[in-house]
């Protein structure tokens, strides 16, 4: 008897869990996968959002070219309601789960990008791995852009923003988990990759924009921004030009570790250690190997002084995305970070000391 | 001579020790043999018959007779009768007698556990030939063989074979009880046998191993775990075991090192991919899809945009088959056999995706389902592990990959919280000396 009742009441108690699932069960052909999302300045205060989706037709054949998406777009006061009111257009699930390419306008940029990361961060169903960028000129011409090329819908913008794919020593990663983390930390502030469109076929993505919590500060030229990426550390291979009068050399880049410490004086001075190993792509056909040592220098010097240039550059903007502020409120103690901290970057001087030790002179013999 | 082999050798029920008299001349003979290991019939025509007979004085036959020679050395007994030889005393004198016999050729060949380089033959339903085999391959003074009788009605034999001096006397005294404890009227296999003596009637995996292999019955045995072979049954059984046990092919002694640890990598992998699949494929495709790429994603898709049904009954329809399918197998009259494999898992399989019932890719997680379950190298827990999906199905159906995490995990709880005669289930591996065993454990459940 007491066996029955223990039984009967796990049997209540399970028919009760079965309640708890919700409505959480939806078979994966009744959902349309987002695969591209662009959040744009509408330009209308009352409705100031223009929310772009690119969704995925999936269909069997898989040959170049034959990407089938669905582009839909509408203008909201909050991001929130627009997705809500983007569902009423469409006969599935909007499921956010596969996309991991997100844009912000460049219009939006300039004004305010806070209410998007926010509602990145807090979405469900957002991967916290989903790449951001800012499409330019705007982010929904880039989103329904579609590449002849492409196999898989919407994965060419992926591609670019994996590291499955393409390593480009000009395309700054940027993912929501740090972004969010830019967003809100003192003293390091959010980056963003620029996304355009070239010759009407295929994206580019070779510029950053620096950003100051909240808009576009900066935006840095490719040569820069490839640089900015290696004392970021954020990518391994890349080219470096060493550009003398004569004769020019190419050196590539593995390895490069970047180390910098903050001194405390009157005058806080940077002091950034790169050291790079390096190998030779170019040098002219006549080079003697003897004075190798020599051109090392130069390529060394040269390095440093375009590093520098760059960091007093952001300096000058007022942006710190390598994080100084960061790095020297661990290490001292300051009262009113917020107060006191932009006079202290304004006063910082930058010294960089480049070492490269060469791997190979990329020589057959 | 029978007081001292009494010492040196454990009493065991095949040991033959007899005194025997010769009513007229009032000779005496000690005999003393192992009985599966000898030929009775050349016992007899040697030496009891002319015994008895007393044509001509039995020691002139014991000195003309070639098969017989003295024995000089009493360390050297232990070593003889091991061998199947009969030692004889008479008047103070020990002869050895060779009445060698292997069963071997008597002995078919494995059915259910078959190796490519081990010894291929199975113990015998004739438990004669079963001992003489495991005498054979496990030559110990120590190895000790009580007989009981189970069944009302059938009085069907039982052998309980141990190591001495090895096995865990607390076990040992559990299962005796519990031997003692059965009352049935008819047994007749030694699946029957297990299910009455396992612990708890719902017990989701065995906590007894059937295996028909004489070399895997002598390692238990000398790793001091218990045997017990059961008359006309082809199967012997063997505690207490680990879960680890049932992973482990005796193959996995005699291939080289490396290819085996990773096969047994292997048989886990199989063990997880066949009883979380299904699971993993509803809570995939119905609630996560975002945890495979996209381009996975979208071919899930295209495959699945033909069926009309949620994926769970998807699911049901091809697990119903393919249980029908091996139950078939198993019932079907031999000749026919071939012909309803390839009927049901070729032809309907490839139709059954085209008619749209099916996505493309539910056939693959069925078969791999099937063949993982395979893998696994004793049959019983292979058994046991084809009704664990099922659960984890209906997990996933109302909570996704989470509720499949929750279901793995109950059943890991599970296994941790088994015991096998005393003995702690869920452990890789363990020491199962009682010096070093779970002492004290035998009292658990």
């Amino acid at each position: 008897m007491r066996k029955k009742l223990l039984l009967s009441t796990i049997f209540l108690y399970m028919i009760c869990f079965l309640l708890l699932s919700g409505c959480g069960f939806k078979d994966i052909d009744k959902r349309y996968f987002v695969v591209g999302t662009g959040i744009d300045y509408s330009g209308d205060d009352e409705k100031p959002f223009r929310i772009t989706i690119k969704l995925a037709v999936p269909s069997v054949s898989i040959d170049p070219g034959n990407s089938k998406t669905q582009i839909e777009a509408i203008n909201s006061a909050t991001i929130a309601e627009g997705v809500r009111m983007l569902k009423a257009q469409v006969d599935k699930e909007i499921d956010f789960g596969h996309c991991n390419v997100f844009l912000i306008g460049e219009e939006m940029a300039n004004r305010n990008i806070q209410d998007v990361v926010y509602w990145m961060s807090r979405r469900r169903d957002i991967q916290n791995i989903a790449a951001l960028g800012i499409g330019s000129p705007s982010a929904e011409g880039v989103i329904a852009k579609q590449p002849t090329v492409e196999r898989f819908p919407g994965n060419s913008l992926n591609l670019f923003f994996s590291n499955d794919a393409t390593e480009s020593s000009f395309t700054y990663v940027e993912l929501l988990t740090d972004l969010f983390r830019r967003v809100n930390e003192k003293g390091l502030d959010p980056i963003l990759p620029i996304v355009e469109i070239q010759n009407d076929t295929t994206y580019v993505v070779n510029r950053v924009a620096l950003l100051n919590k909240e808009k576009i500060n900066l935006i840095l030229t490719p040569e820069e921004t490839q640089l900015f990426n290696q004392i970021s550390g954020h990518l391994k291979i890349t080219n470096v030009f060493g550009s003398f009068p004569s004769p020019p050399y190419v050196v590539s880049l593995n390895n490069v570790k970047t180390k910098y410490s903050i001194s405390n004086e009157e005058q806080p001075t940077v002091i950034m250690k790169i050291k790079q190993a390096v190998t030779f792509e170019e040098e002219p056909v006549n080079e003697k190997s003897e004075d190798q040592h020599k051109v090392l220098k130069e390529l060394q010097n040269a390095y440093s002084e375009k590093c520098q240039q760059l960091l007093v550059k952001i300096q000058e903007s007022g942006v710190d995305p390598l994080g100084f502020g960061l790095r020297y409120r661990a290490t001292y103690d300051l009262a009113d970070f917020d107060e006191n901290w932009p006079d202290i970057y304004k006063r910082m001087i930058f010294k960089v000391e480049t070492k490269m030790i060469t791997q190979g002179a990329g020589l057959l013999r | 001579m029978l007081e001292r082999l009494k010492v040196i050798l454990s009493p065991s029920e095949d040991l033959i020790q007899k005194e025997l008299k010769h009513p007229i001349n009032k000779q005496t003979i000690e005999l003393a043999f192992y009985l599966p290991l000898v030929d009775e019939a050349k016992v007899h025509k040697f030496i009891t018959v002319p015994f008895s007979k007393n044509e001509y004085p039995i020691s002139s036959l014991f000195q003309s007779n070639s098969n017989f020679y003295i024995v000089e050395d009493p360390a050297s007994w232990v070593d003889l009768i091991l061998r199947g030889q009969a030692l004889i005393e008479h008047q103070n004198v020990i002869y050895a007698f060779d009445a060698m016999h292997y069963k071997y050729n008597d002995a078919p060949v494995t059915q259910v556990e078959s190796t490519i380089r081990g010894p291929q033959h199975s113990i015998s339903e004739d438990p004669i030939i079963a001992l003489n085999l495991i005498r054979n391959s496990y030559m110990s003074p120590e190895l000790t063989i009580d007989q009981t009788q189970v069944g009302t009605i059938s009085q069907t034999s039982l052998y309980i074979l141990y190591d001495q001096r090895k096995a865990n006397q607390d076990t040992l005294k559990l299962v005796m009880n519990k031997i003692e404890a059965i009352h049935l009227d008819l047994i007749n296999s030694t699946g029957e046998l297990e299910r009455l003596l396992s612990s708890k009637k719902y017990q989701l995996f065995p906590t007894l191993l059937m295996t028909e292999r004489v070399d895997r019955i002598s390692r238990a045995l000398s790793l001091g775990k218990i045997v017990l072979i059961l008359k006309g049954s082809q199967y012997a059984l063997i505690l207490p075991v680990t879960f680890f046990d049932f992973i482990h092919a005796v193959e996995d002694h005699y291939e080289s090192f490396w290819m085996t640890r990773l096969l047994i990598v292997v048989r886990y992998i199989a063990l997880f991919i066949t009883v979380s699949l299904p699971g993993l494929y509803i809570a995939v495709l119905s609630y996560n899809p975002e945890i495979f790429r996209l381009q996975l994603a979208f071919s899930l898709v295209a495959s699945r945009s033909v069926v009309p049904y949620p994926s769970f009954i998807e699911v049901f329809i091809m697990l119903v088959m393919i249980e029908m399918l091996l139950e078939s197998s198993i019932r079907i009259p031999r000749f026919i056999g071939p012909a309803s494999t390839t009927v049901g898992g070729l032809i309907l399989g490839s139709a059954i995706q085209q008619a749209g019932l099916v996505s493309s890719v539910m056939i693959i997680v069925t078969s791999l389902m099937a063949i993982s379950n395979f893998v696994l190298p004793v049959y019983s827990m292979t058994l046991a592990v084809r009704f664990l999906k099922y659960p984890i199905i209906i997990i996933a159906i109302f909570f996704g990959l989470s509720g499949v995490c929750v279901g793995l995990y109950f059943y890991i709880v599970y296994l941790c919280n088994m015991r096998s005669f005393g003995e702690y289930y869920f452990r890789l591996r363990g020491k199962f000396t009682p010096q070093e065993g779970d002492i004290g454990q035998a009292g658990a459940r």
